[in-house]
């Protein structure tokens, strides 16, 4: 084992999954060679399409799943291995809690599945309902939970074991909101605590605050993965805000910017610097002010454009550098290229 | 870490029976049962029921002692009837839930994200199931066993047999409930499948035992019909004997002499041709019933050979009558309900001029020829071939287990 892998909480190489066709089904490749490495103790964001294969994927890593083809090791052990699964928690998406067992129970008897001693699962569930904020409601059946209520539980059953890596499928899935800020905090605490955390999550904004690294699944592949900051460099922009009280604003903007423009052929105003970034101008928003937006993160490139628009005498009410969000990172992902138009959701059919 | 995860799924199952009541349920019946049993006795007139007597010809202690009329209460009621059904109906109920909940989408990802083999946990959770079961018919065998004992004035360690009986028993049902439960993932359709599966067992069962009993009865008649053409002959040359010596005239014979000599030669030639008749005849009906009984060979060895394959839930429970009870006990009671019936049968076979004829109502004596082959299947052939039933529908469930993807 090299150094890199033994660093690595989960290390994916070409993870295949192809569901064969059946009577009345139709085969479905829900993934495609998934590629994708994790780092120990980082938290770690999965972003994806519904279909996409997300879920799939953490099956695959839980055996519930199995692939049909994987390589690649899960804390330094081959994908698949049962012993393996003694040192990571898992919370599945839907899951479903005997309801006639308290919250207590739950733990504890998943805490018994893992291998947990009778005394260290005694000690850790009162410790992790604590922690889940469920210590009043210890000993309530689960009949009798709410959807918060039992996403916390959840989350108790999958630390029980004083897991490596802890794998939450959708864990803030039907929570308020004052929930889904106190599972930011526990996944926090939980990395503070040297544990890897691996989010399957819709809610972007919260992937974005809480995420070290993501990785975007699309129609069964890696459309993209890395920290947010190395995907989101590339994506930046600057937005030029002109003012447009003046009725000539529209040609001054063209006369002053023409030597950056391509030839006006379907109206669209479009451009490029030097160094090839591109620049984009819209004019035909009513009652807004123009705007310019420049491709690059580099303000020295943006200062000629300024001063050409300073210099035709048109007012600049705003320049800002504009950082893209991890929710225009994943439409931009999930955007068919060539035809603008969002995928459709689920996997591809056929193998 | 094995025994740890299997005593929580053994608590798991408890907590779960527990939370259906059934388990609870099943068990007061039970008792119900016993204390029902533990009412009844008999004594030199009749049964008694707690303080009462009900005076019965048959049913008292002259033809029955009463720790014979005891373990016959406790097989036919409490173990053919009870046990067998009833219970076996409330156990299906409570544990069908437990393999189709254990794939349920949300518990399943649970469960084999464990570090448990598939098949182990599968297999696991079938035991369970089993145990709970077993551990309703402990309790009742072993109130029963004191009921016995204290009643009957028997300590019959004989019993207890029925507990690994009536979960083997118990388990041949099981295990294709748990088979459907896995495939169809709901436990009505498992449950409602397996009554149908059990159905067709006793269908199988109750058919076989019919066509050997005709394939009996046929026998009983041709064994019949063969010793008759076997006597005719000499009862014809006899007559053919007694004939000549009425024909021939004896020398100072008497009108009156010769008058009854032709009368008993009339007599005797009419009884000649009844019994050249009856040899035509029943050499025809022996030619009938070896068709009949070649017919019935095959459709039993048929029935038969469907009954190999199939778990033999009938004779399972019925190897505990055949450890617990011999033939011989009951010969006093069964040999009194003999000759009623043997009664019974040829007044209702006699014609009106008071000769035998033949019934098609097989006889108490082919009842007990039945009940002797019945006996006499071999406890291999009847669990051998049970257990190879169950372990080969395991396979396919461990095998369908281990291989899904859920």
């Amino acid at each position: 084992m090299t150094t890199a892998t033994a660093d690595l909480a989960l290390d994916l190489k070409d993870v295949d999954k192809s569901y064969a066709a059946g009577w009345f089904k139709r085969g479905v490749h829900a993934l495609r060679g998934i590629d994708m490495h994790v780092g120990r103790g980082e938290v770690f964001g999965l972003l994806g399409p519904n279909g996409a294969g997300k879920s799939t994927l953490i099956k695959i890593l839980m055996t519930v799943i199995s692939p049909t083809r994987a390589q690649g090791t899960m804390l330094g052990r081959p994908i698949g291995e049962k012993t393996t699964l003694a040192r990571v928690g898992y919370l599945p998406e839907h899951h479903r809690f005997p309801d006639y067992l308290t919250g207590r129970q739950v733990v504890e008897f998943y805490g018994a599945m893992s291998g947990v001693s009778r005394r260290d699962r005694k000690q850790r569930a009162a410790q992790l309902l604590d922690f889940v904020g469920m210590a009043k409601w210890a000993d309530t059946k689960v009949r009798g939970y709410s959807k918060g209520m039992r996403q916390r539980v959840g989350i108790a059953q999958a630390l029980v074991n004083d897991p490596e890596l802890v794998l939450l499928d959708e864990p803030t899935d039907g929570v308020d909101p004052v929930g889904r800020r106190d599972i930011r905090q526990m996944c926090q605490t939980l990395k503070d605590r040297g544990k890897t955390v691996f989010l399957n999550s819709h809610l972007l904004s919260e992937l974005e605050m809480i995420c070290d690294r993501v990785a975007i699944l699309v129609q069964g592949r890696v459309a993209s993965q890395g920290t947010i900051d190395s995907l989101t460099t590339h994506r930046q922009r600057y937005e030029i805000e002109v003012a447009s009280d003046d009725s000539n604003v529209d040609t001054a903007l063209r006369g002053a910017l023409s030597s950056w423009l391509r030839p006006d052929a379907n109206g669209a105003l479009d451009g490029q610097l030097p160094t090839g970034e591109s620049i984009d101008v819209r004019l035909d928003q009513p009652h807004a002010p123009a705007m310019v937006k420049v491709a690059t993160a580099d303000a020295a490139k943006v200062q000629p454009l300024l001063d050409s628009i300073r210099a035709a005498r048109l007012t600049l009410r705003a320049v800002r550098p504009i950082r893209p969000s991890l929710e225009d990172l994943f439409m931009e992902a999930v955007t068919d290229p060539e035809t603008g138009k969002t995928l459709a959701p689920g996997a591809k059919e056929g193998a | 870490m094995i025994l740890t995860q299997t005593n929580a799924m053994l608590v798991d199952a408890y907590r779960e029976l527990n939370s259906k009541k059934m388990f609870w349920i099943a068990l007061a019946l039970s008792a119900l049962v016993v204390l029902a049993i533990a009412c009844v006795g008999i004594n030199d007139k009749g049964l008694t029921i707690l303080w009462w007597t009900v005076s019965l010809d048959i049913i008292n202690t002259s033809f029955l002692s009463p720790a014979a009329f005891y373990k016959t209460i406790f097989i036919q009621f409490g173990f053919n009837f009870w046990l067998a059904w009833v219970a076996t109906i409330l156990a299906l109920i409570s544990t069908a839930s437990i393999i189709p909940d254990l794939v349920a989408g949300g518990s399943i990802e649970l469960s084999l994200s464990k570090p448990i083999a598939r098949v182990r946990l599968f297999l696991t959770k079938y035991a369970t199931a089993l145990l709970f079961t077993g551990l309703q018919v402990a309790v009742f065998t072993v109130a029963s066993f004191l009921v016995i004992g204290l009643r009957g004035n028997s300590w019959e360690w004989s019993i207890f047999l029925a507990i690994p009986l009536v979960l083997l028993f118990f388990s041949f049902i099981y295990c294709v409930c748990a088979l459907l439960g896995l495939v169809t993932r709901s436990t009505i359709a498992a449950l409602l499948l397996t009554v149908l599966f059990w159905f067709f067992l006793f269908l199988v069962n109750t058919s076989e035992r019919a066509v050997l009993l005709f394939k009996l009865n046929a026998d009983d008649r041709i064994e019949s019909a063969e010793r008759d053409i076997g006597n005719i002959p000499e009862l014809i040359t006899r007559s053919k004997d007694r004939i000549a010596v009425f024909s021939s005239v004896r020398e100072g014979e008497s009108d009156a002499e010769r008058t009854r000599r032709e009368a008993n030669k009339a007599t005797e030639e009419a009884k000649l041709a009844g019994l050249e008749l009856r040899m035509g005849t029943r050499q025809q009906n022996l030619t009938e019933y070896k068709a009949t009984r070649e017919t019935l060979t095959k459709w039993h060895n048929i029935l038969f050979a469907v009954k190999t394959v199939f778990p033999k839930t009938a004779e399972t429970m019925g190897l505990l009558e055949r450890r617990l009870t011999s033939l011989n006990e009951f010969a006093a009671f069964e040999d009194a309900q003999e000759d009623r019936i043997e009664e019974r049968r040829e007044r209702r076979a006699r014609n009106q001029n008071g000769v035998a004829v033949e019934t098609n109502e097989p006889s108490p004596r082919v009842a007990r020829r039945l009940e002797e082959v019945l006996r006499q299947r071999s406890v291999l052939w009847v669990l051998g071939t049970s257990i190879l039933f169950e372990l080969l529908v395991l396979t396919i469930c461990c095998s369908i287990f281990a291989r899904r993807d859920f």
